[in-house]
């Protein structure tokens, strides 16, 4: 066992698990997504040396070629096969271990994860080894994209792997960040149970993408929490593709006035995969916006669960709230759970939310083909452009359009 | 010897005979449901000829139009549709398109997220593809494209839009003669094409089409109104009623309906029904 990161938060972390257990069905936030196929398996977290090279992550991930990229490989970070010379000045990456006298590190650092709550964000807290910390110094702009690449590989071993990030962007700075998560070629299964805390601090900026495309056998559970301060603006872009299951949990609290945030989610699944999105967005202050789109295309006997939450705090007056969830089932087969929900407590407010879920629209199915467009060819084109609805909030134009190709080949086939 | 080259030689007649009339439509009868819509339509169309489609609401015209283009939601019930010889109902819509057939729509889908420039790379690529022809790269294709666009007055930014996103219903319609004009069809079905359109929208739309005409390329131009006839003149014109064409005639009948409406053309039907009852 490697030394612990932080040996008083990690003995009370297991002492609420101990105290929680696992969550059952009975759970109204585990209610779509069973995980008994999780627990009745043994996973070691034994920590096993990983072997994937840059080279290898540059040639699956050329977009990254001129960014900052972190490899995380099992939930340790690969600092030979990471690039991280150049960081900008006004960005700081290490480990939040070595910043434990830092106030401000001190003050963010498992201050919003649910620990108390939450399974498997106190399994984090107890076991994660790495807990990695990106700060973007105050006033700080950092153009250059930076990535995570989380990779998960297991030679026959299925292991599990937490992953913990504390991201803090401070007052009036701005940068991009996206985490990746994936396996290594031909990798057994692997369970990952990663956490991010988010800071945003007053007038800050900040994206952050989440890609999840691990193998077909792995399971993947994603906690982000999210604080935002006055005047920030945050956007969120998960896109979910591979995993037999993915539940991902998203929690942001807007904090100070004028906050502003875009939560864009998008969610592919086919043969049997499980993924499931929970979000919860609280409104604790007045004249803040909140706008959520979350899209799904299932196929096979896959599921997906949408389920959003909106709450309005008696304070919270001025406050606009969207919410949108939409689906498109491509087989008899396919399964959607949506349930969106608002509890307000304010009485000048704006609020919206609503969830579709139909087969592909025939008429426009009719228009393309009209026009000599084969139906397999007419059906992935209207598939791709639902999706691109979604890709179309990643800013970086390189990783839009690896995503949008990686969806269009899943799409292909899930369609064929 | 003599044998063989007799018969070549009368082969050769059939198909020139084909080759001039582009399509035929025998007895045709369509419903949707339990409800019959088309109850026997007999159309000849040559190569070259530009029929006109009138008739009062609820008369079939659209219908008559989606079952040509092989829109499922009809079934139809009897009859044949011969395009060049070949009878086309058991096709699926891909392919008449891609033996050409082209329906301008009376109401144009919106599909956001994909873009009109790329939707029509992939028809025109498709459609070149189901003749043996190798696909126009990128370059050729926004030639093809820029002269095209000049038909119908579209402007490149509307090209770059999703397709019909947002168009107002006059660029709506322009992109159907623009889509036309990319896909180059032998046979042009313009469902209602008028409806919705001010007189300079009318006018550009028109111009598109009447730029289209060749010996080779026939069109049905369906519309509720005289109006349209006075800019695409017609070589003939075709009262549908209750699923049935009643009358047929020159543009000139066009010009009676326009003044009389199309009372006298019910009671018409009545009287023969009537008539053929006695």
């Amino acid at each position: 066992m490697p030394v612990k990161e932080f040996p008083e938060l990690q003995e009370k972390a297991i002492s609420h698990f101990n105290h929680l257990g696992f969550p059952g069905q009975k759970n109204e936030e585990w209610k779509y997504t069973n995980i008994s196929p999780i627990l009745s398996k043994t996973f070691s977290d034994s920590i096993l040396p990983g072997g994937i090279t840059k080279n290898e992550i540059l040639k699956r991930f050329p977009f990254i070629r001129d960014a900052i990229f972190i490899v995380v490989e099992n939930g340790r970070w690969n600092r030979e096969e990471s690039e991280f010379k150049d960081i900008p000045q006004g960005m700081k990456i290490g480990y939040v271990r070595e910043e434990k006298n830092n106030p401000s590190i001190q003050k963010h650092f498992n201050s919003y994860a649910d620990v108390q709550d939450d399974s498997f964000a106190a399994l984090n807290t107890a076991f994660s080894n790495d807990s990695l910390l990106i700060q973007v110094l105050p006033g700080s702009v950092i153009e250059k994209p930076v990535f995570i690449i989380h990779v998960a590989s297991s030679d026959e071993q299925a292991i599990v792997i937490h992953n913990r990030l504390l991201l803090v962007a401070e007052k009036n700075s701005s940068a991009k960040i996206s985490t990746l998560f994936v396996s290594k070629t031909g990798s057994a299964e692997t369970f990952t149970n990663a956490i991010h805390e988010i800071f945003v601090g007053e007038n800050a900026k900040l994206e952050f993408d989440i890609l999840q495309n691990e193998n077909e056998k792995s399971f993947h559970i994603c906690g982000t929490h999210v604080l935002q301060s006055a005047n920030s603006v945050f956007s969120i872009n998960t896109v979910s593709a591979g995993g037999k299951i993915v539940k991902n949990k998203l929690h942001i609290k807007l904090n100070g006035q004028n906050g502003e945030n875009h939560m864009h989610g998008l969610y592919v699944a086919s043969d049997s995969q499980l993924i499931d999105n929970h979000t919860a967005v609280y409104h604790a202050v007045p004249h803040c916006n909140s706008n959520q789109l979350y899209k799904g295309i299932i196929g096979g006997k896959a599921h997906g669960v949408f389920n959003g939450k909106i709450f309005v705090e008696k304070d919270a007056q001025k406050t606009n709230a969207y919410q949108s969830n939409k689906n498109i089932l491509l087989s008899n087969d396919a399964v959607v759970n949506a349930k969106p929900q608002l509890e307000i407590f304010a009485d000048d407010v704006k609020c919206s939310h609503g969830a579709t879920t139909g087969q592909m629209d025939e008429e426009s199915l009719f228009y393309l083909r009209s026009r000599g467009i084969g139906e397999e060819n007419a059906k992935s084109l209207l598939n791709i452009a639902f999706a691109n609805d979604i890709l179309n909030a990643i800013s970086l134009e390189s990783f839009r359009e690896y995503l949008s190709s990686l969806v269009e080949t899943k799409l292909k086939d899930t369609l064929s | 010897m003599k044998e063989n080259k007799f018969k070549k030689n009368s082969s050769q007649a059939l198909t020139t005979q084909h080759e001039t009339r582009m399509l035929s439509i025998k007895n045709l009868k369509a419903s949707i449901g339990e409800k019959q819509i088309l109850n026997g339509i007999n159309l000849e169309i040559k190569a070259g000829e530009v029929h006109a489609i009138m008739g009062p609401n609820g008369s079939g015209k659209s219908t008559l139009a989606s079952v040509l283009s092989g829109r499922d939601v009809f079934d139809v019930t009897g009859g044949e549709v011969l395009f060049d010889g070949e009878n086309i109902l058991d096709l699926s819509p891909e392919d008449r398109a891609r033996k050409g057939i082209f329906l301008a729509f009376q109401y144009p889908v919106e599909i956001p997220g994909v873009s009109n420039a790329n939707f029509l790379k992939t028809a025109v690529n498709e459609i070149r593809k189901s003749k043996g022809l190798e696909p126009l790269d990128s370059k050729d294709f926004l030639v093809m494209m820029k002269e095209r666009m000049k038909l119908v007055e579209m402007d490149k930014a509307m090209t770059q839009r999703s397709v019909n996103e947002g168009f107002s219903g006059g660029e709506k319609k322009r992109n159907e003669i623009f889509q036309m004009a990319m896909l180059e069809p032998k046979l042009c079905i313009l469902d209602e094409t008028d409806s919705g359109l001010d007189i300079d929208a009318l006018r550009i739309v028109a111009n598109g089409v009447n730029a289209l005409r060749s010996k080779e390329r026939s069109f049905v131009v369906i519309t509720h109104y005289q109006r349209l006839l006075d800019y695409i003149v017609p070589d003939f014109v075709h009262v549908l009623y209750n699923g049935r064409i009643v009358k047929s005639g020159t543009k000139d009948l066009a010009l009676e309906l326009e003044e009389k409406g199309y009372d006298w053309i019910k009671e018409i039907k009545a009287d023969a029904v009537e008539f053929s009852n006695k």
